[in-house]
């Protein structure tokens, strides 16, 4: 028995071999404690992908331009300079065919001076209105050359390298994380330019993440306050709170919940894989939480709402939800297979003071904070009957 | 025919632009998820400006996003190193202020005690947990990552979930 407990985690990740798989299965069917343990198994599973925050990226473009950048620092002169020379030679050529019919005796030694092998431009000619009649140098510039044209051009890149170097490897040690022993190779040795945190955060912006799970505990921010920054840490977004909301439907009140927020310039958020399935994760404009609010009061009941109070939110005024301001502990929270009172920890109102209060418009921008909504099924109306 | 990222100068370099477009995004969130995301753009940047580097000498045994994850993965124990960061990245440290769900009839598991959890595992372990279960790669692709043999990756993730599995219950065993 202890040696399929073993491998009950690789059974529930489809990482076992078919026979061991079948023996697995087998033996799960005959055992209910073994089918407990499946469960939680999974559960836990699930829960861990839960909590992960989903990132956004930010700074494709940087990394693109460092990588678009760097053959060319390395690449020889030569050819640059071939297509300069061609270009002086293509003017050169063009200016004397078309001085060579009205000056045909002079003009090679009037506009071409031989000095110790070097072509050089007599300027005074130059300047001769005749001159600039026939196109020459002033509007056929040496830049408009192929060269300048040549693609990569302006990938140079937008920051200084060899700041700070990170990556560095310490000799010796071994390259863990190498996909292969081959791949071994790929790990750096040596240092390579970092880049500025400060041109980083001006170019780049701020990362921005919603843990999927809770948009409460990890999130991007735009502009958090320094409260907001001091709570959550400085990558945090404004979170504007949790609802919970009655529900007859989960599904189509969940459907409907994103629409609405959509309607009000929101967008749903997170990895929707990720999250329960009654769960949503909304971003949306601070001064819109207290609308998004209302219109959860339409799709049923909300039991709890830790949405800061209506003077904060800028919206619609709200009145006080049960359990919104509420200072209930986790006196009554469980952990794995919920049992008992697993999951009755009442949420209180932890979440509610997270919202920064002056996390509002900056410069007119409106700020976006994220507003998780849980839906929670009604009973039957059977078991409300005494 | 050459492999695209074995290919030479211009064309090579538009095949690396097309990798970094591919796998930006994944390989952020894998640095990310293990340095925080202040650092997690410069660790990226590095894993692709190395990645560009080597490239010639990757030979497709492996996919490339987990050769890609396995750069990325010094860079950031290089990072987490110089930072002399003690302990798990940012998300997994408690403080708190999540409770578990009130009124939900589903089983889930509290999310700050699963932190918490999660946080007291040894790296080793929150590692293999990290790469299978949050990262979505195969045991064969964390082996590979991690340069352990596949069975060791199960058998981490089998102590793993057993030592959470204990600690979530033992938290459940408190509050009672």
């Amino acid at each position: 028995m202890s040696d399929i407990r073993e491998d009950l985690k690789a059974f529930v990740d489809h990482e076992l071999p078919p026979a061991r798989t079948d023996e697995v299965a087998h033996a799960i069917q005959g055992d209910p404690a073994l089918q407990r343990e499946v469960v939680e198994i999974e559960t836990l599973s699930k829960e861990i992908r839960a909590i992960a925050p989903a990132y956004r990226p930010v700074g494709i473009e940087d990394t693109l331009a460092r990588i678009g950048a760097k053959p060319r620092s390395g690449r020889s002169a030569l050819p640059r300079l071939a297509w300069a020379g061609l270009a002086v030679t293509a003017v050169l050529t063009g200016f004397l065919v078309q001085r060579g019919g009205q000056n045909a005796d002079s003009g090679a030694s009037v506009l071409v001076r031989g000095e110790e092998g070097r072509v050089t431009f007599d300027k005074s000619v130059a300047r001769d209105p005749e001159f600039r009649e026939t196109g020459g140098l002033d509007e056929a510039p040496i830049e408009s050359a192929p060269m300048a044209k040549e693609p990569g051009t302006d990938l140079e890149p937008s920051r200084p390298k060899n700041e700070t170097p990170a990556g560095v490897m310490p000799s010796g040690e071994p390259s863990v994380g190498a996909a292969s022993a081959d791949d071994a190779k790929p790990m750096p040795t040596e240092a390579t330019p970092n880049r500025r945190q400060d041109e980083k955060s001006k170019s780049v912006g701020p990362p921005q993440a919603v843990t999927p799970a809770d948009a409460g505990s990890v999130a991007g921010g735009q502009a958090p306050s320094p409260a907001a920054a001091a709570e959550s840490g400085p990558r945090d977004q404004p979170v504007a709170g949790r609802v919970v909301v009655l529900v007859d439907d989960i599904d189509k009140a969940r459907a409907a919940a994103e629409a609405l927020t959509s309607s009000l310039g929101g967008r749903p958020d997170g990895n929707r894989n990720r999250l329960g399935k009654n769960e949503l994760v909304v971003t949306v404009a601070q001064d819109r939480v207290g609308e998004v609010v209302e219109s959860l009061r339409q799709l049923g009941k909300v039991t709890q709402d830790s949405t800061p109070p209506a003077s904060d939110k800028a919206g619609l005024s709200r009145p006080s939800a049960g359990g919104a301001s509420g200072t209930m502990g986790r006196g009554s929270q469980g952990g794995l297979g919920g049992g008992g009172g697993g999951l009755g920890g009442a949420e209180g109102g932890a979440p509610g003071g997270r919202v920064a209060p002056d996390a509002t418009a900056k410069a007119g921008v409106p700020v976006k904070v994220t507003l998780r909504i849980v839906f929670v099924q009604k009973k039957a109306p059977s078991q409300n009957v005494p | 025919m050459r492999p695209f990222w074995q290919r030479e100068s211009r064309e090579s370099r538009e095949a690396m632009e097309d990798i970094v477009r591919r796998y930006y995004e994944d390989v952020w969130r894998f640095c990310a998820r293990r340095i925080g995301p202040e650092a997690a753009s410069d660790a990226t940047q590095e894993t692709f400006v190395t990645a560009q580097r080597r490239i010639s000498d990757f030979e497709g045994r492996s996919e490339l996003k987990t050769w890609l994850f396995g750069i990325a993965l010094n860079h950031c124990r290089n990072l987490h190193r110089k930072a002399r960061n003690e302990g798990p990245v940012e998300w997994l440290r408690t403080d708190g202020r999540e409770p578990a769900i009130d009124g939900l009839d589903s089983q889930l598991i509290d999310r700050e005690a699963l932190r918490t959890a999660l946080a007291n595992l040894s790296e080793e372990h929150r590692e293999v947990v990290l790469m299978h279960e949050i990262d979505g790669l195969t045991y064969q692709e964390a082996a590979d990552l991690l340069e352990i043999p596949v069975g060791t990756v199960k058998s981490r993730l089998h102590h793993a979930f057993a030592n959470l599995r204990a600690a979530l219950r033992g938290q459940e065993e408190a509050w009672r």
